[in-house]
């Protein structure tokens, strides 16, 4: 029911104005959710704090702007193709750091990060320098096109909810718990039986085909892109959303992305203090709210309702999960 | 009998420092092996090189007459060994019966595209999955506390909660670390008589490490005796209780002759 509710009311958004900067705003919360989803993945379920996310971001709106600009492919290729070079990217970083543990995986993370941004800054030939891509063709289904915010905020919408329903799928299966079990304990995982190597290259997999995915919209909604887009501020917004989205939760990494993607546009008077706020934000939800805003709303909906029977747990467990919102 | 682990000649060495030492040791079929010895005797870190954890320096680890050298920790679980720990290492931000659920890993098959369509292959499997969870939940009588999270329950519950995990591999060897530690005496009566169970109804071959005296006298039918790494004594219960070596191990030297 909340799904679809949530569902109508993201559907209905864009037509509440005609003004073209909110409705981009719009776009770039469901691109910035993509993103997130991703980093909620390896981080949120495998426990791997990787900054390599916006190399990722970047490897995938680089990947459909040449492809799309430079060889003439059409912009469905360029959708297809962000994903999957991503990937490749993706186990290109995961496999040789696989023995690699908590902060020193961050750090191979960064390394990464960085030359992925060199390579994008010098690599003129390839990305077109520090000058960025521009020109970039917009989707067309047919003759339709879409060409304005409102659209594209459309077809933004079906891959969100496209990738939405993969993270929540992954995460009830056997890979999915996997993964958390990683998180929680590698060494009891791998006792169990659970293969820890394969888990960990899919996981950085997965984040990078979100990662490429969102690039790729990104790309096609600007028109235009720059090294500078693609910096290790990116990581940080994304480690933002998702921690005070709520780290647990395929919903936490949604409402954080809508909620960081937003909040400077409600706060633009304060724009200089922005970076501060956001880092005080950090911090309290560390310190004060570790599950997040979607933590804190479960946890309101536990108090006001609480289960029949409270305290001992549910007699029969046939729920087949414990309690989780869902975007 | 016939053999199903057997340890020949097992060595670990850390450093200079000899913690296994030409260990031979036999589980046979459907027994119930006790393995003994005061602390730093090297009980557990030979229950670490029979579930990989640790690589032996020397030595020879068969399951069923198949050396098992080399095999990571995830595949000696896939052959049919499984282990609990005595530090217990439930995944603490997973449900009871998620972390039961996660040892099914290597007895089901879906792959990401079966998981991201939901097939109706993958689907079955879950369910299956899920019902056997619930049935080794019920064998250790934790049925109830499915939906919580580990760490709501009491320490003598947690190590049940460890033994389901372990079950739900369906394994043929069960290493049992230590499973009565934190228990009280009610717990530890409940825990023979699970252990008892375990070794008829579900024909398991049992090796367990344990501290609790009387648990291991009651349970097991050969129990072996570890100092320094190797094996001091083997025998019935009876038989180690009165074995000289083993009272000077537990007891110091001259303890046999002041009890005289």
């Amino acid at each position: 029911m909340a799904p679809w509710l949530v569902l109508i009311g993201a559907a209905i958004l864009p037509l509440l104005t005609n003004d073209r900067y909110f409705q981009t705003i719009l776009n770039m919360v469901l691109i910035n959710a993509v993103l997130t989803l991703g980093f909620y993945v390896i981080f949120g379920m495998t426990g791997i704090f990787s900054v390599a996310q916006a190399a990722f971001w970047g490897v995938g709106a680089y990947t459909s702007a040449i492809l799309t600009v430079d060889l003439g492919l059409p912009v469905w290729a360029g959708f297809l193709f962000a994903p999957l070079i991503a990937v490749a990217a993706g186990v290109l970083l995961g496999a040789p750091t696989l023995r690699l543990k908590t902060h020193y995986l961050t750090m191979a993370t960064i390394g990464f990060a960085e030359v992925a941004r060199q390579l994008m800054i010098n690599w003129d030939s390839l990305t077109h320098g520090p000058t960025g891509i521009s020109g970039i063709p917009v989707p067309h289904i047919g003759s339709f096109a879409f060409d304005d915010p409102r659209s594209y905020y459309y077809l933004s919408l079906v891959i969100t909810v496209a990738v939405v329903v993969f993270v929540l799928h992954l995460r009830r299966s056997r890979l999915g718990r996997g993964m958390e079990a990683i998180r929680d304990d590698p060494l009891a995982a791998e006792a169990m039986g659970v293969n820890l190597p394969g888990l960990k290259i899919l996981a950085f997999a997965i984040s990078a085909a979100c990662a490429g995915l969102a690039g790729a919209m990104y790309s096609h909604l600007v028109l235009y892109i720059s090294p500078d887009l693609f910096h290790l501020e990116v990581a940080v917004q994304v480690l933002a959303m998702l921690l005070i989205g709520g780290r647990s939760s395929v919903a936490g990494a949604v409402v954080g992305a809508a909620v960081i993607t937003a909040l400077p546009e409600v706060l633009r008077s304060i724009k200089d203090w922005w970076a501060i706020v956001y880092a005080l934000a950090i911090l309290a939800f560390l310190a004060l709210l570790p599950e997040g805003l979607t933590g804190l709303a479960r946890q309101t909906w536990a108090r006001r309702f609480p289960p029949r029977g409270a305290g001992g747990g549910p007699e029969e467990p046939v729920a087949p999960a414990p309690a989780e919102g869902t975007a | 009998m016939t053999a199903l682990l057997e340890l020949k000649g097992l060595t670990k060495a850390f450093g200079g420092l000899l913690a296994v030492d030409d260990l031979d040791l036999t589980l046979e079929a459907g027994a119930i092996r006790g393995l003994i010895g005061p602390n730093g005797s090297g009980k557990s870190t030979t229950l670490n090189l029979i579930s990989g954890l640790y690589q032996e320096t020397s030595g020879r680890i068969s399951l069923d007459g198949e050396d098992i050298h080399g095999l990571s920790p995830s595949k000696r679980t896939a052959v049919g060994l499984a282990r609990t720990f005595q530090n217990i290492r439930l995944f603490h931000r997973m449900t009871v019966l998620d972390n039961v659920l996660v040892a099914r890993y290597c007895r089901t098959g879906a792959g990401l595209l079966a998981v991201t369509l939901r097939t109706s292959a993958a689907r079955k499997e879950e369910h299956e999955a899920r019902a056997r969870a619930l049935e080794v939940l019920e064998i250790v009588g934790l049925r109830r506390r499915a939906m919580e999270l580990p760490g709501s329950l009491p320490y003598g519950q947690q190590r049940l909660v460890e033994i389901a995990r372990a079950l739900a591999t369906d394994p043929r060897v069960l290493l049992l670390d230590e499973p009565a530690a934190g228990m009280n005496a009610t717990e530890k009566v409940e825990l023979l008589h699970l252990i008892r169970r375990l070794n008829t109804d579900l024909s398991l071959s049992i090796l367990l490490v344990e501290h609790d005296m009387d648990l291991v006298m009651r349970s097991c039918a050969r129990i072996t005796v570890l100092n320094f790494g190797s094996s001091i004594a083997e025998g019935t219960a009876a038989e180690v209780r009165c074995h000289p070596d083993v009272v000077e191990a537990y007891l110091g030297k001259g303890a046999e002759a002041q009890r005289a």
